[in-house]
């Protein structure tokens, strides 16, 4: 016989509020990389606001955990549950700056008159970090462990993507010295980017600890993702 | 007799392959496990499941019901309990027993605790004094009964008088102290008292505890085994079993999904 309903729907209720942030987050990067790439003030500025919002649902979450935890004293895997979505809505609410942060770029840009064409590698890196949010919150609603461990390896591409621009962007301040406040403006944006890859990337790990009951650092899941993937190809 | 490969010096007990039958029903279903010593290990599982009669095992509490009928082998160190030349009341000497329900006897507090040890010839009174004081400290007593030691126990509070009931089998020193829901009907304030003295006790005493309260369990044991319906389904570290259980219906059942 089933027993203690109301606990099992305050969960129900719980996971329900994480993934109603997560969708929020993850409209947040759409709208603040949007912004960029299009020029959106108004989106910009619609970041920024949603941030408060934003902000208010990791404390409601978090007060809501607490009170399981006290209330219901959860244990094994409803316990993982509760004390990993405490850490994931840390790094949820990061996301969600780093996305107003980018959105403050871009309206200071326009306000000062830099006429940047974004570069398309910055594109791809934005299509890349809004790409790995969509996998980490994807392996989230399914409790996908195979999902979860995938996202440790988009992180690779987005360092690189960083690393690469960041040589770029040095490389054009020497070029043309008046466009290096622009150039840093740009560069800043794409730290951002980098930083929301390693919250997802900590979403991804916490996942995994719920699922398997051990945390794993980024290196050794990445070591295992690859090492099934010589596995698969031999 | 089977030869002993898997009898260790830190296990207590190793109990293979037991059955248990109550005539024709099967209380306890081929149960294996080692109990080590100086540690708490924790039973739990739903009313019936076997975890109060695995207990009772231990110092042949069983022997007691007519209709119980076992199969299989617990090993004391390198002894098999049930062997002829066991003697039960030695055994339960070794092996002592705090029910769920206080039990002193209706005499003195002081009498209570030297009743095992009169019971086995011993009169002189200096030993009885040092034996009652050291068993009434070790249970966290003393303190509270020193100046009332003519006092009859049954005028103790329930959370006291388990405490006695624990300085009475301290008295005989055994080695393992069995316990059968030691605190299911006392107070949150007497409970925390007695988990408080187990966790001293487990330093000097193999301890095995049935209780019904998992955060008793997973506050106080270093092992625990589930049982259900006469099996045991699994047996870890308290540490595994409260935060990553193998099996799924440890997990309901911890949890509150079904008991």
């Amino acid at each position: 016989m089933i027993q203690r309903k109301s606990y099992q729907q305050e969960l129900e209720e719980l996971h329900n509020s994480m993934i109603r942030m997560g969708s929020d987050v993850e409209e947040a990067i759409h709208n603040a990389i949007t912004s960029l790439t299009e020029n959106d003030l108004e989106l910009a500025n619609k970041v920024i606001e949603k941030d408060d919002e934003i902000d208010e649902q990791e404390h409601k979450i978090n007060q809501e955990c607490i009170l399981l935890i006290a209330r219901q004293q959860p244990v094994a895997r409803d316990l993982r549950e509760i004390t990993s979505n405490m850490k994931l809505i840390t790094d949820l609410e990061r996301i969600a700056d780093h996305a107003e942060d980018i959105a403050e770029h871009v309206i200071f840009m326009n306000e000062n008159g830099f006429n940047v064409t974004v570069p398309h590698d910055v594109v791809q890196m934005a299509n890349h970090t809004q790409n790995m949010i969509h996998a980490a919150l994807d392996a989230y609603v399914e409790r996908n462990l195979e999902k979860a461990k995938r996202v440790a390896m988009m992180d690779i591409r987005i360092n690189a993507l960083y690393n690469k621009l960041k040589k770029y962007f040095v490389r054009q301040i020497k070029l043309d010295p008046n466009s290096a406040q622009a150039m840093v403006e740009m560069l800043m944006i794409c730290h951002h980017l980098e930083r929301v890859g390693d919250h997802a990337q900590n979403v991804a790990e916490w996942i995994v600890y719920y699922i398997e009951g051990q945390y794993s650092s980024f290196s050794e899941i990445r070591k295992e993702v690859e090492h099934d993937n010589e596995q698969d190809e031999t | 007799m089977r030869q002993q490969t898997d009898v260790k010096l830190d296990n207590a007990f190793v109990v293979n392959d037991l059955d248990l039958y109550y005539g024709d029903f099967q209380a306890l279903k081929n149960i294996n496990i080692k109990i080590p010593l100086n540690k708490v290990t924790a039973f739990i599982g739903p009313s019936g499941c076997g975890k109060s009669t695995l207990l009772r095992c231990f110092n042949r509490m069983n022997d007691l019901i007519e209709s119980a009928r076992i199969e299989g082998e617990i090993y004391h160190h390198d002894t098999e309990i049930h062997g002829k030349e066991v003697d039960v009341v030695q055994l339960r000497t070794v092996v002592g027993m705090v029910f769920q329900q206080p039990n002193p006897f209706p005499m003195s507090v002081y009498d209570n605790v030297a009743y095992g040890l009169r019971c086995q010839g011993v009169k002189d009174r200096r030993i009885l004094d040092e034996v009652v004081e050291t068993s009434l400290k070790q249970a966290a007593l003393w303190d509270e009964v020193k100046d009332h030691l003519n006092r009859n126990a049954t005028k103790l509070s329930g959370g006291q008088q388990q405490r006695l009931c624990i300085a009475r089998a301290i008295s005989l020193t055994p080695e393992v102290i069995l316990m059968d829901e030691p605190t299911s009907a006392l107070d949150p304030i007497a409970t925390s008292k007695i988990e408080d003295l187990i966790i001293e006790l487990k330093k000097s005493y193999t301890i095995i505890i049935v209780t019904h309260s998992m955060s008793q369990a997973a506050r106080i044991s270093d092992m625990t085994a589930f049982f259900l319906l006469g099996e045991m389904i699994e047996y870890d570290d308290t540490d595994i079993i409260f935060h990553n259980p193998a099996d799924q219906r440890t997990e309901d059942y911890i949890s509150g999904k079904f008991g």
